[in-house]
């Protein structure tokens, strides 16, 4: 039994420095690697300055085209939405990016039903867990289920979130392939055309967002305007009339639920615009911000 | 409980510990640990159908120890039958009722009939079909006088309940796992390390190579419709090597479990993918319940000291009856008539125990002609696997329709952000362990073991599947 017990530990002893080695090596390829998300390209920043930022889910990822605005403005630029991103998940992204030095004259926040959830999204956590070292990143990894398991167990996360931080993401960094998305702009249009509905939106929404209230005091503290937008819905969707609540929560709302309810061609699907819907939507965009920019 | 949670991380050395430290010294309290880990093992998941468990123990108990005191054959056989119809019948009713009130009015609507019945909301026991059949083992060989019946009422409940085997196999027959209850285990080394190597393996089979493959597997047969010809074989090709890493994983670790406390369970599989023939291939899949039909069924109908047009019954019935044991849907019944077919002209031609041995048993590499034959029988298990993964016959049938006529034979890029052949790498490095093992229990030994511990531990760690937590396919049978 000696012997066995010899051999267990030897065998546990070899998983504990596999599982370390393999947590260093992958941290350092994340830290160090390409990026290959907006968190990683925000954490790779450093006293970077932009006139705007836009911040939210796909429907701010597949709708701004930066690239456009700075042809247009002159001003710099860049799409910080993430599909599936919630206020919480862009309270942090800013907090990250204010750790790093990187100033914004304005930050648009895309608003819609996101304005009733509160926290962090998986996917957002997942992206976030190799930055571990990062004391903003530890003290939200830490508000989740499992706690500490993310700091002291080593290599917990790029098992737990294999899908979004695992071996496949991990080969793609070391190999330096390229995102899908150009990071610089951040934009990922959707090509094609529908009016397909998926879900609906809510029948009432919360009287406030405390992480909104977080965000636009963080602006403010950096000096920087936060102003929030909803971006548009084709008319199908259930309940869209709900959405006129929004505008009482948060005065400062620029709201363009309704502007392509005669442009179906527009839309990719009920949600979510086409490239020629999200270009024809950022000069919209661009127009109320820039009134003597946008050449019509 | 799965033995790929934390729950039975935790289980295991705490159990461990308790038998061989504190309990060594006493075979009934070893022997009573073990049932109560058993249940609570089985009770991790539903406590409630324990209550199954324990009927089934008693009722075979009591009719053992029956039959001992009788030798009227009338009342043994009425004996007999009364543990059939309880322990078939308690399946049947969990796995079968709905399915064949649906069969019966889908039967009358087919003939213009409207006929209403209802249907229960009924939850499948986790592991009733293997406990049931190993019960019944016990039963049918006291009754044919080629066992004894146990007076130990412990070592009984134990040996129908026992943990490592509990839930997904193998089915232990009572004169193999039985006995060793009675027997006093002394700890043996070699016996517990090569137990913990083919938990290292049956993890990596499960991990790595199943629950990788039923990523690509589940967005495949889901949307089926959408694919070519080429993802829709290869589809086909990782649930093969889904079913077999999951299934073939959970025995290795359910083996290798089981030596840690010093028992000795049946092996169930045997490289199957190896098999020159769909003979070879049931000699070498799932191999408890294959030899458990042969044993109770086949043979009792005649097996093949029959003439051919019974032969060639009996063949169907064994298949059909195998096909139907894994559940109540018609995609059963189908996978298990194709093997019937695939079987049947070895048998006419008498070659149905032509490949005993092990594929290239003397040579490093196999001829061309065995490749021919391990490659043919491959893709005749294969295509048999689709009826098998899909949820209904018309899907099956639709699957194939467009697998055939398609004809686009382009590498696609699937809605899981995954090139559909990218598997492949991974399933190549399986094959050529396994085909370099194959004299061998499991690949983690002979030389190097060192290194192939740390090999596996690393894929096991990296490319392992824990965000997609996957069931043991087997669980649902």
């Amino acid at each position: 039994m000696k012997r066995f017990l010899i051999y267990l530990i030897k065998i546990i002893g070899i998983v504990i420095v596999l599982m370390y080695t393999m947590d260093a090596i992958y941290s350092y390829t994340f830290e160090n690697g390409i990026p290959r998300n907006k968190i990683q390209k925000i954490l790779q920043l450093k006293n970077k300055h932009y006139d705007l930022a836009f911040l939210g889910s796909s429907r701010t990822e597949n709708h701004i085209d930066c690239e456009l605005i700075e042809q247009i403005t002159g001003k710099s630029c860049i799409n910080l939405g993430i599909s599936g991103g919630t206020i919480g998940d862009m309270l942090i992204l800013m907090t990250l990016a204010e750790s790093k030095g990187i100033t914004f004259n304005k930050v648009f926040l895309q608003v819609d039903y996101a304005y009733n959830h509160t926290g962090v999204s998986n996917n957002f956590r997942a992206s976030l867990s190799p930055f571990i070292n990062n004391s903003n990143v530890k003290k939200e990894l830490n508000k989740s289920e499992e706690g500490g398991f993310y700091s002291y167990i080593p290599f917990y996360r790029y098992m737990k979130y294999d899908k979004v931080v695992g071996f496949r993401e991990f080969l793609s960094v070391l190999l330096k392939r390229k995102p899908k998305t150009d990071l610089d702009v951040g934009f990922s249009p959707k090509i094609g055309k529908g009016l397909a509905i998926s879900g609906k939106l809510p029948n009432k929404f919360n009287d406030k967002n405390e992480e909104l209230n977080a965000l636009f005091k963080l602006m403010d503290k950096n000096n920087s305007k936060l102003i929030c937008f909803t971006a548009p819905y084709c008319k199908a969707v259930e309940n869209r009339e709900n959405l006129n609540v929004l505008k009482s929560r948060i005065p400062s709302l620029l709201y363009y639920v309704s502007i392509f309810d005669k442009h179906p061609e527009y839309f990719y699907n009920c949600g979510h615009l086409n490239i020629d819907g999200a270009r024809q939507f950022t000069r919209i965009l661009i127009e109320d911000i820039y009134p003597t920019k946008i050449n019509k | 409980m799965f033995f790929n949670s934390i729950a039975f991380l935790l289980f295991l050395p705490i159990t461990f510990s308790i038998y061989w430290f504190l309990l060594k010294r006493s075979l009934k309290a070893q022997n009573i640990l073990l049932l109560l880990a058993s249940y609570f093992f089985y009770g991790w998941w539903d406590y409630r159908f324990l209550i199954l468990i324990a009927l089934s123990t008693l009722i075979d108990y009591f009719i053992g120890l029956s039959l001992e005191k009788t030798q009227v054959k009338k009342r043994r056989k009425l004996l007999l039958s009364f543990s059939l119809v309880f322990n078939l019948g308690i399946l049947g009713f969990f796995k079968y009722y709905n399915f064949f009130i649906e069969s019966w009015l889908d039967a009358w609507a087919g003939i213009g009939v409207e006929m209403h019945a209802s249907t229960l909301q009924i939850i499948l026991p986790v592991g009733i079909s293997f406990y049931t059949f190993q019960t019944l083992s016990y039963t049918i060989d006291v009754y044919r006088k080629k066992l004894n019946p146990t007076h130990n009422f412990i070592n009984f409940s134990t040996f129908v309940a026992f943990f490592p085997q509990l839930v997904a196999g193998p089915i232990e027959r009572a004169t193999n796992l039985l006995p060793q209850f009675s027997i006093k285990r002394n700890f043996n080394i070699e016996r517990a390390t090569s137990g913990i190597h083919l938990i290292i393996w049956g993890l990596f089979k499960k991990i790595v190579i199943a629950d990788s493959c039923a990523t690509y597997v589940n967005t495949i047969f889901s949307n089926y419709e959408t694919f070519n010809s080429l993802t829709l074989i290869i589809g086909a090709i990782y649930f093969a090597f889904q079913i077999y890493g999951d299934f073939s994983g959970y025995s290795d670790i359910a083996i290798g479990t089981a030596r840690l406390f010093g028992f000795e369970l049946k092996q169930n599989f045997n490289y199957p993918y190896f098999s020159r023939d769909v003979a070879e291939f049931w000699r070498r899949w799932h191999i408890s319940l294959s030899t458990w039909f042969r044993d109770y069924l086949y043979i009792p109908l005649g097996g093949s000291r029959v003439n051919k047009s019974k032969q060639l019954r009996n063949v169907f019935i064994i298949f059909l009856v195998s096909g139907f044991w894994h559940g109540a849907n018609w995609t059963f019944i189908i996978w298990g008539t194709l093997h019937a077919i695939f079987f049947i002209p070895l048998l006419l031609r008498k070659q149905n125990r032509k490949h005993i041995d092990q594929a290239s048993e003397n040579t490093v590499l196999p001829s061309f002609n065995e490749l021919f034959k391990i490659f043919t029988t491959f893709i005749l298990v294969t295509f048999a696997w689709i009826f098998f993964r899909a949820d209904t016959v018309t899907i099956a049938i639709n699957y194939l329709k467009r697998l055939a006529l398609n004809q686009n034979f382009g590498i696609e890029y699937l809605n899981i952000e995954r090139y559909s052949i990218e598997m492949f790498a991974l399933i190549s490095i399986f094959i050529l362990l396994e085909w370099f093992h194959k004299h061998q229990e499991h690949p983690i030994s002979g030389k190097q073991k060192w290194l192939k511990v740390i090999g596996i531990i690393i894929m096991i760690l990296t490319v392992g599947v824990y965000s997609n937590h996957q069931e043991f396919i087997y669980f649902q049978f």
